[in-house]
């Protein structure tokens, strides 16, 4: 069964028909065709499809399509401006924080969600809010690192600006 | 486009009586339904041995749940689904052979007829005279480890895509470690279709940890591109990925080392059986690569170990990084630890006094060590790093820091076996300076397609902007074998270092003849090829470029590197672990965890550091919570909620990479392997630090509270 969807996706009004079965996560790779969310699990224990909706973070392979009706969602596709990378993809890029990049757009946004509530969290405060999105490769340690190093610049304590390899 | 969907069987041990596809075939939407019977070529594959089956025939065996015996392609997912549901499959359930001790018993279920005691591989390995060894050990530590099924759990679900080309070429694009000879040539085979008009493409791979080596879902999608015609799509969901992908092989160590009592290993005596599961795969070289790591990297004189791989009803058993290193360093680094104890020695002088130099031969390899060995460096980074030991949170909570180092191998392209046997790489040089790099070189993660064009701008002295990269597909890359055996740095490096060289040498060829000087009397730095002794007489190497193209010069490099040395190379790693143990609940905490890694020359030390601290992680995961449970065949564990991976609050405080560089001379700039190392040397770092908190050392693993409660409570018995 088909139904009408309005919803703000990435800062643009868009309507759409979805199946009333469908989930948000394959909406948005299927329909719209960004691919940005991930889907590792398909039961909400892996993190990967974490989009911000009203800017709260949410696994959206579990979140039907027709319960975004008239709500803000946010991406990975959504975070930088143009060619300008949001502080946190830059800080990912220069902490090394990227192996294979499937985690990378859930935790993204679960790090925004955090930062855009608490501009200077403490490394416990970090692991708190992104314990719900796992990740196989990395051990953590460099994702933790750059959401701190981008809050430091988000707060002006420190110029941005792509290092050196 | 169609999407794709397979039909498994629901037992771990069954007949295939029956298959009826009519009404699956009937359902509006539904393109193609196949079955054995559409397999036109070999209906088998496997990385030593084709025994595993691309669809169970009727009259067939399934011999693991989760064996496919139908495919559907459709025009939707929602209707592929739809159609698995009207296939109707009749099973005759067989007696199940549920683990490696009951399969070898007399009377068991034979599973396969040229497999008498369901033996998949048995090694035998000696060094000296093992009798004269124990008897002149005054003590024997002598216990018996079992190792847990560990998941690669990569984040990304196997996943891919066919098409036909109007000529016949299938291209089949999927998540994967390899493409020719662990993908094209089985495709071929199975498909009975020219290699020459399969193309493989490796996508960037989100994981794959060893998972991705193994044909998954690839001869599937061939299958049903070239039945069908039209491009096939399919993508596994994770609890498939869970229940039918290959699992780090379980094993049982029994384990003797002998030591006198001024502390010298004298003696090591193992015996492993290792469940390999229902089918082959990499269980040969996993068991024979775990049987040689027994010996530790120590100058033991004596050593005899016998390992079995045996086929069950399990999962398959198959490569998972470290590729049955993690379990024998496990079991080594305990033993050393106890020993430690026994003789009242310091654990870290203890291995040291007893740690192979350079110069010798490890007792089960057949070269020397022809580089330092850097474990006392890293062992002593290790430690400086690690500081003072933290005290315990509470009455009811012991603290304790354990250590553990060890000699893991990596691949060097020394061997004369195909997959293994070297690696490839092409460059081209165009006019206007930039460059393109072709390997075959699989990108799952490492940033291993960074770290060659990294190699090539430093041969080249170009600027990194200035490279591209074209990487892991069949028709259009040099084969370079699988991403695996930490061996991609190393021999994919080499090659293109190699191919660099030669684009070098036209390069200054040519700019001999421009300047009209001798080739010697030219350096090439920056970017530049000048005069030595008259800097200003000089070109840029995009002039250089530019003229060799317009007269005719091909700058177009090729090279292929292997050598010869049938031993796989050697780097050094320690690992250091502190643990906080609640001996009322059995909770183990990892409070602190620091890797120290000799790479040689840390090509991108991001990616290296990257390395290092996730495999300690999935190491540490390995020994405190993962657990792929079976029983009866049946894997218990078939969600990430269930199968329990670490999580940002796992790794304690921090977990510290150190990077040591000894360069390895035959290196790409002195490079050596590091994507497994930190995998095998954690978990015995932490469950050393657990033995140092409760003063018991547990050998079940992995040591989840009721383990570590169990441990607890005999802690008064006599127990060694």
């Amino acid at each position: 069964m088909l139904k009408e969807l309005h919803f703000v996706l990435n800062g643009r009004e868009v309507s759409l028909e979805v199946d009333a079965s469908a989930m948000l996560a394959e909406v948005l790779r299927d329909q719209f065709g960004i691919t940005g969310t991930k889907v590792g699990c398909d039961t909400g224990d892996c993190g990967s499809c974490t989009v911000l909706i009203d800017g709260q973070p949410f696994v959206s392979c579990l979140v039907p399509a027709i319960r975004v009706e008239g709500r803000e969602i946010v991406t990975v596709e959504g975070l930088a401006r143009g060619d300008q990378l949001h502080p946190l993809q830059e800080a990912f890029l220069d902490e090394g924080a990227v192996q294979c990049g499937f985690c990378t757009p859930g935790i993204l946004l679960t790090a925004k969600a955090l930062l855009d509530r608490n501009p200077k969290p403490s490394r416990q405060e970090v692991k708190e809010a992104i314990a719900g999105n796992l990740c196989r490769c990395t051990g953590y340690e460099q994702i933790i690192d750059a959401i701190q190093r981008a809050a430091t610049r988000i707060r002006g304590g420190e110029e941005p600006g792509r290092e050196g390899i | 486009m169609l999407y794709a969907k397979t039909l498994r069987s629901p037992y771990p041990h069954a007949r295939l009586a029956r298959l009826d596809i009519k009404r699956a075939q009937a359902l509006s939407g539904v393109v193609a339904v196949l079955t054995a019977q559409d397999v036109p070529g070999v209906n088998g594959f496997g990385v030593v041995t084709p025994d595993q089956p691309v669809l169970v025939p009727v009259g067939g065996v399934a011999y693991m749940l989760g064996d496919p015996v139908a495919l559907v392609a459709a025009e939707s997912e929602a209707i592929a689904q739809q159609a698995l549901k009207l296939i109707e499959a009749e099973y005759e359930p067989l007696p199940i052979v549920a683990d490696p001790e009951s399969a070898m018993q007399a009377g068991a279920p034979q599973l396969f007829a040229d497999k008498p005691g369901n033996i998949c591989a048995e090694f035998h390995l000696e060094a000296g005279d093992l009798d004269l060894g124990l008897s002149r050990a005054d003590i024997i530590i002598d216990n018996v480890y079992s190792t847990p099924r560990q998941e690669h759990a990569y984040l990304e679900p196997e996943a891919g895509l066919a098409t036909v080309d109007p000529d016949g070429t299938i291209t089949v694009y999927s998540g994967a470690q390899d493409t020719v000879f662990y993908l094209r040539g089985p495709i071929a085979k199975a498909l009975a279709w020219p290699e020459s008009k399969i193309r493989v493409v490796a996508m960037p791979t989100g994981g794959a940890f060893g998972g991705k080596t193994d044909v998954s879902l690839q001869i599937h999608l061939a299958l049903l591109a070239l039945k069908t015609g039209r491009p096939v799509k399919m993508v596994w969901s994770r609890e498939e990925s869970l229940l039918v992908s290959t699992k780090r092989h379980p094993m049982k160590v029994r384990h003797r080392l002998g030591v006198t009592k001024d502390g010298r290993v004298v003696a090591i005596e193992a015996q492993v059986v290792a469940d390999a599961g229902a089918y082959t795969s990499a269980s040969p070289w996993v068991l024979a690569v775990s049987c040689r790591q027994l010996a530790g990297p120590y100058a033991v004189e004596h050593v005899r170990v016998y390992g079995q791989a045996v086929f069950t009803n399990n999962p398959i058993s198959g490569a998972c990084r470290g590729y049955g290193e993690p379990q024998a360093i496990l079991v080594v680094e305990c033993q050393m630890a106890l020993a430690a104890r026994e003789l009242g020695l310091d654990p870290v002088e203890f291995r040291l006094k007893n740690a192979l130099k350079e110069g010798m031969t490890p007792p089960l390899y057949i070269y020397p060590l022809d580089s330092p060995v850097s474990l006392p460096e890293t062992t002593a980074q290790a430690l400086k790093e690690a500081g003072p030991c933290p005290s315990s949170s509470g009455p009811d909570k012991r603290v304790g820091r354990g250590m553990a180092f060890a000699m893991p191998g990596f691949d060097v392209a020394g061997t004369p076996w195909g997959p293994m046997a070297g690696a490839g790489a092409r460059l081209e040089l165009f006019p206007d300076g930039s460059l393109v790099v072709r390997s075959g070189v699989c990108e799952i993660g490492t940033g291993i397609t960074t770290a060659l064009a990294q190699v090539a701008a430093e041969s080249l002295g170009l600027e990194l902007e200035a490279i591209t990269v074209v990487h892991g597909d069949s028709a259009i890359t040099p084969k370079s074998g699988p991403a695996v055996a930490s061996r991609s740095a190393y021999c994919s490096g080499n090659a293109v270092r190699s191919a660099a060289e030669q684009l070098k040498a036209k390069l200054l060829a040519k700019a001999a003849e421009i300047l009209e000087v001798k080739v010697d009397w030219l350096a090439y730095q920056r970017g530049r090829i000048f005069v030595s002794e008259q800097p200003y007489r000089g070109l840029s190497v995009v002039e250089v470029a530019n003229e060799c193209h317009n007269t005719g010069v091909n700058l177009v490099a090729e090279s292929w590197f292997h050598i010869d040395h049938p031993d796989n190379g050697h780097a050094f790693t320690t690992a250091v672990a502190d643990v906080e143990v609640d001996i009322e609940t059995g909770m183990v905490e990892l409070l602190g965890l620091v890797v120290a890694h000799d790479a040689g020359r840390a090509l991108n030390p991001d990616a290296v550091k990257g390395q290092l601290v996730g495999g300690a992680v999935m190491g540490a995961g390995y020994i405190l919570t993962e657990d792929a449970a079976v029983e009866n065949g049946r894997l218990l564990t078939s969600t990430l909620a269930d199968y329990l991976i670490p999580t940002s609050l796992d790794i304690g405080e921090k977990v510290h990479a150190i990077i040591v560089e000894e360069p390895l001379p035959s290196g790409p700039y002195g490079a050596r392997g590091v994507g497994e190392a930190t995998t095998g040397t954690t978990p015995p770092a932490i469950i050393n630090a657990i033995y140092d908190a409760i003063g018991v050392m547990v050998t079940e693993f992995p040591a989840t509270p009721e383990v570590v409660l169990k441990a607890i409570r005999y802690r008064g018995r006599e127990k060694r």
